[in-house]
C-alpha cells in the first residue's frame, strides 16, 4: 500500500515515540541517542519550521523545473494549447515525489512540496480540460486519498476530504442530483459517516501509520457536521443559492431545528470529548460554541459589542477559574496538572507573540488614531458591522 | 530553551507509547523498572487541561480589556472623563494589589505564582494601565503634543511589570511599546500587511533599537538577570534588524543595509547555536537567503543579465538544488552542535 519500506517507516514512528518519552522524562538523552544509532530510519523533519522552510524551497524548485520545461517545450514543439501542458507539470510533480520516496524522504518538506504541487496541478488540469468543477472535485477526492495512502501524507487526506465534500456540493448545486433542500442533512450524514469510519479504523493495526490522517478525518468530520447545520450557514446558503427571501417575521424552513442544533452540537462535542478524552474534539467543541454565539449575535444583537466583550471576558474568567480550582489537585484522569509530555515554555511564548496581534499599540508618529492605546484591534466577539 | 519544541510531530497516542516502551525494553535500552514507570503513568489516564484552561484565562483577559478599550473609545464624550479614568485606575489598582499580595517577590530567576490565575491578572493590569495612560494623554495632554512620551511611559510600565512578576506577555507588550515610541509598529499583523514603514529614517531607528535589545540580552545573560527573558529580546531584535535591513536593501543605500544584514546573520547564526534555538536558526537562514537573493538580482541588473534570460531559467533548478544541499548541510551541522534539537 505504501511507497515506503515498511520497516523503515515503523522505525521512524518508533523513534518519534522514543523522543516523546524522552520529552516526558521517562528515558534519558543517552538512551535516546543509543536507540537512534541502532535504528535505521527515513529522512524526516520533525520540526515544523524547518519543514516549512524546505516546503518553500521545494515549491521554488518545482516551479523552476516547470519553468525550464515550458521554455523548452513551448518553443521546440510549438505547443499552442497550454491546457494540455498542465498534465505535463503534474507528471513532473509525480516524478519528483517518486524520486524523493526512493531516496527515503518522508515528511521532510521537499516531498510535501511535490505532493501538493502534483495534487494542485492534476486537479487544475482535469478542471480546465473538462471545464467541470464536479470533475475537479472528484479528482481532488481520488488523488488526495491515493497520495494519502501511498505516501502516508496527512495533508493529502485533507485535500481528499475537501474533494469529497465539494463533489457532494456539486451534485446538489451544479448537477442538481440531490435536492438543494436536503443539502444540510446530506452534509450531516456525510459527517456522521466520516466519523464512524474514523471510529471503526482508529485502533486497527493497519491504520498504525495513518494515525495523523485519521485525526484530520476526525476534525474534518466534526467541522463538517457542525457547519452543515449551523443556522448562519443554512440561512446564507438559502438566500444565496436557493433565492429565498427572508422578510422580518419570517424565517427559513425548519429554523427551530437549526437553532437547536447550532447549540446542541457544540455542547455535545464538549461533553463527549471529555468522555472519550479527545483533545481534538474538545477544541472543535469550544470553537464551534464560539461560532454559535457569533451566529446568534449576527442576527440578534442583544447588547452592544463592548458590553458583550466585557461580559464574555468576565464569564470566561469565572468559568476558567472555577474549573482550575476544581481540577487543580487531581492526580489522574481529567486534571489541571501538567502532562509530563507538554512544554511549559511553548504556551508562554505563544501567548507573548499573540498578545501583540491583539493589543493595538500604534506608533507615536503615525497620528492616524487619536487613541494610541485603543484595544480595537481585536476582531473576534462579533462586532455586528464588520463580521 | 527553544520555542518550537512542542511542534515536534507527535505521531503517537497514549496506547502506542506503551508499545514504544516495550520495544525499548526488548532492545535492552531501558530496564524493567523504567518500563513499569511508563506503564504506571499511562494507567493514570491523565487528560491534562492545563494549557486549555490557561488559554481560556488569557482569552478572557483579552476580551475584557478589548471591551473596556472600545467602551472608553465610544463613550469619550458621554461619560465624564474623570469617572472613566477613576474606574480604570480602580480596576488596575485591584489587579496590581492582588498580584503584589500573592507575589513571591522579585527574583532574578524564573518565578511563578502559586496559582496560575494571577499571571493573567498581571496581564490585565498591564493592558489596562496602557489604556489608562493613553486615555490620560488623549484627554488631558499632560505631556503636551509629544505623543511618544506617554507611549514610552506605557512601555516602561509594561517592562517593569514584566520584570517584577516574571510575565512574558507583559514583556512583549513593553517591547512593542518601545518600538511604537520610536514610530514602528511591530505587530505580526502590520508585518503581514507590509505597512511597516513609510519613512526611511525609521530603518535606522529600528536597527538601533534591535542593537540595544541585543546589548541588553547579552547583559542579562552575563549578570543572570532574568536570563530566560533574553530569548524574547533576541527574537524581537532579530526580526526588527533583519526586516529593516531587507526593506532597506531595496533603497539607495543598499550596500549599508547589506552590511547590517550580514552582521546580523553572523551574530544570530552563532547565537542560535549557543542557545539551541531552532526558531532563531531557521529565521537566520530565511532572512540570509532572502537578502542574498536580492543582492543576486541587483548584480544581474548591474550586468544586464536579463539578455540571457533563457540561460538563467535553465540554470534556476540547479541553483535551487544547490541551495537545498547547502541548507541540509547547515541543519546537519546545527544538529551536531545542539544535540539533535531539530530532529
Amino acid at each position: 500500500m505504501t511507497a515506503y519500506d515498511k520497516n523503515l517507516l515503523a522505525n521512524t514512528f518508533f523513534i518519534a515515540g522514543a523522543k516523546s518519552l524522552k520529552d516526558g522524562g521517562f528515558i534519558t538523552k543517552a538512551q535516546l541517542t543509543d536507540i537512534r544509532t541502532k535504528t535505521p530510519v527515513l529522512k524526516s523533519q520533525g520540526n515544523i519550521l524547518v519543514r516549512l522552510g524546505f516546503l518553500l524551497l521545494g515549491i521554488l524548485l518545482y516551479s523552476s523545473i516547470v519553468g525550464a520545461i515550458s521554455l523548452f517545450a513551448f518553443t521546440i514543439f510549438n505547443i499552442s494549447r497550454y491546457e494540455w501542458a498542465i498534465y505535463v507539470y503534474a507528471m513532473v510533480g509525480a516524478a519528483g515525489i517518486e524520486f524523493f520516496v526512493r531516496h527515503d524522504y518522508f515528511g521532510y518538506g521537499l516531498d510535501d512540496a511535490f505532493i501538493l504541487g502534483f495534487l494542485s496541478m492534476i486537479c487544475l488540469a482535469i478542471g480546465i480540460n473538462t471545464e467541470s468543477p464536479t470533475a475537479a472535485f472528484a479528482a481532488m477526492a481520488v488523488f488526495g486519498l491515493v497520495c494519502c495512502i501511498r505516501y502516508v501524507h496527512t495533508i493529502s487526506a485533507l485535500v481528499g476530504l475537501i474533494g469529497i465534500t465539494g463533489f457532494l456540493c456539486c451534485l446538489a448545486f451544479d448537477l442538481e442530483v440531490i435536492p438543494k433542500l436536503y443539502v444540510p442533512f446530506t452534509g450531516l450524514l456525510l459527517a456522521i459517516a466520516m466519523y464512524l469510519f474514523y471510529h471503526k479504523t482508529q485502533h486497527k493495526p493497519e491504520a498504525y501509520f495513518y494515525k495523523q490522517a485519521l485525526q484530520v478525518l476526525q476534525v474534518f468530520s466534526l467541522a463538517l457536521g457542525y457547519a452543515s447545520v449551523n443556522y448562519l450557514v443554512i440561512r446564507e446558503l438559502s438566500v444565496d443559492w436557493m433565492g429565498m427571501e427572508i422578510t422580518p417575521g419570517n424565517d427559513i424552513p425548519l429554523a427551530w431545528i437549526f437553532y437547536i442544533l447550532t447549540f446542541a452540537i457544540p455542547i455535545g462535542y464538549l461533553w463527549y470529548a471529555l468522555q472519550i478524552k479527545s483533545r481534538e474534539m474538545l477544541l472543535m467543541g469550544a470553537l464551534a460554541l464560539g461560532c454559535s454565539v457569533m451566529t446568534i449575535r449576527y442576527y440578534y444583537s442583544i447588547m452592544p459589542p463592548e458590553t458583550a466583550l466585557i461580559l464574555a471576558g468576565m464569564i470566561l474568567f469565572a468559568v476558567a477559574y472555577l474549573l482550575i480550582r476544581k481540577l487543580r489537585h487531581k492526580e489522574s484522569g481529567i486534571t489541571f496538572g501538567r502532562d509530563r509530555h507538554s512544554d511549559k515554555n511553548a504556551l508562554l511564548h505563544a501567548q507573548a507573540i499573540l498578545v501583540n496581534s491583539q493589543i493595538n499599540v500604534k506608533p507615536a508618529e503615525s497620528g492616524s488614531g487619536d487613541m494610541p492605546f485603543g484595544g480595537g484591534g481585536f476582531s473576534g466577539g462579533g462586532a455586528s458591522e464588520t463580521y | 530553551m527553544y520555542i518550537w519544541s512542542t511542534t515536534t510531530t507527535n505521531y503517537l497516542m497514549d496506547a502506542d507509547q506503551e508499545a514504544v516502551a516495550r520495544r525499548l525494553l526488548d532492545e535492552d535500552v531501558i530496564s524493567e523498572k523504567e518500563f513499569a514507570e511508563v506503564k504506571a503513568y499511562r494507567s493514570l489516564a491523565i487528560f491534562s487541561l492545563h494549557n486549555e484552561l490557561q488559554f481560556l484565562l488569557y482569552l478572557s483577559v483579552l476580551l475584557f480589556t478589548t471591551g473596556a478599550g472600545i467602551l472608553i473609545y465610544q463613550n469619550i464624550d458621554t461619560i465624564g472623563h474623570a469617572v472613566i479614568l477613576a474606574l480604570l485606575l480602580a480596576v488596575c489598582g485591584v489587579c496590581y494589589y492582588l498580584s503584589f499580595k500573592n507575589s513571591l517577590g522579585f527574583s532574578p530567576e524564573a518565578i511563578d505564582f502559586e496559582h496560575p490565575v494571577y499571571n493573567y491578572l498581571v496581564l490585565a493590569a498591564t493592558i489596562l494601565s496602557c489604556i489608562f495612560i493613553g486615555y490620560l494623554q488623549f484627554q488631558y495632554r499632560p505631556f503636551g503634543a509629544e505623543i511618544s512620551i506617554p507611549t514610552f511611559l506605557s512601555a516602561a510600565v509594561a517592562l517593569a511589570t514584566a520584570y517584577c512578576f516574571d510575565n512574558r506577555s507583559a514583556l512583549s507588550i513593553g517591547l512593542t511599546g518601545l518600538a511604537a515610541a520610536i514610530g514602528i509598529t511591530v505587530t505580526p499583523k502590520a508585518l503581514l500587511e507590509n505597512d511597516f514603514f513609510d519613512n526611511p529614517a525609521l530603518f535606522y531607528y529600528g536597527i538601533a533599537l534591535g542593537f540595544v535589545l541585543i546589548v541588553w540580552a547579552e547583559y542579562s545573560e552575563r549578570t543572570n538577570l532574568k536570563k530566560h527573558f533574553s530569548l524574547i529580546f533576541l527574537v524581537f531584535a532579530q526580526h526588527l534588524i533583519c526586516i529593516c535591513s531587507i526593506t532597506g536593501i531595496f533603497g539607495d543605500y543598499w550596500w549599508l543595509y547589506a552590511i547590517f544584514l550580514a552582521a546580523a546573520t553572523v551574530y544570530f547564526y552563532q547565537k542560535s547555536h549557543l542557545l539551541w534555538s531552532t526558531a532563531m536558526f531557521v529565521f537566520v537562514l530565511i532572512y540570509g537567503y532572502i537578502g542574498l537573493n536580492i543582492l543576486l538580482f541587483k548584480v544581474f541588473d548591474l550586468i544586464a543579465a536579463y539578455q540571457f534570460y533563457e540561460a538563467l531559467t535553465l540554470l534556476a533548478p540547479l541553483y535551487f538544488i544547490g541551495s537545498i544541499f547547502l541548507f541540509i548541510r547547515a541543519i546537519k551541522q546545527f544538529n551536531k552542535k545542539t544535540d539533535d534539537s531539530v530532529r
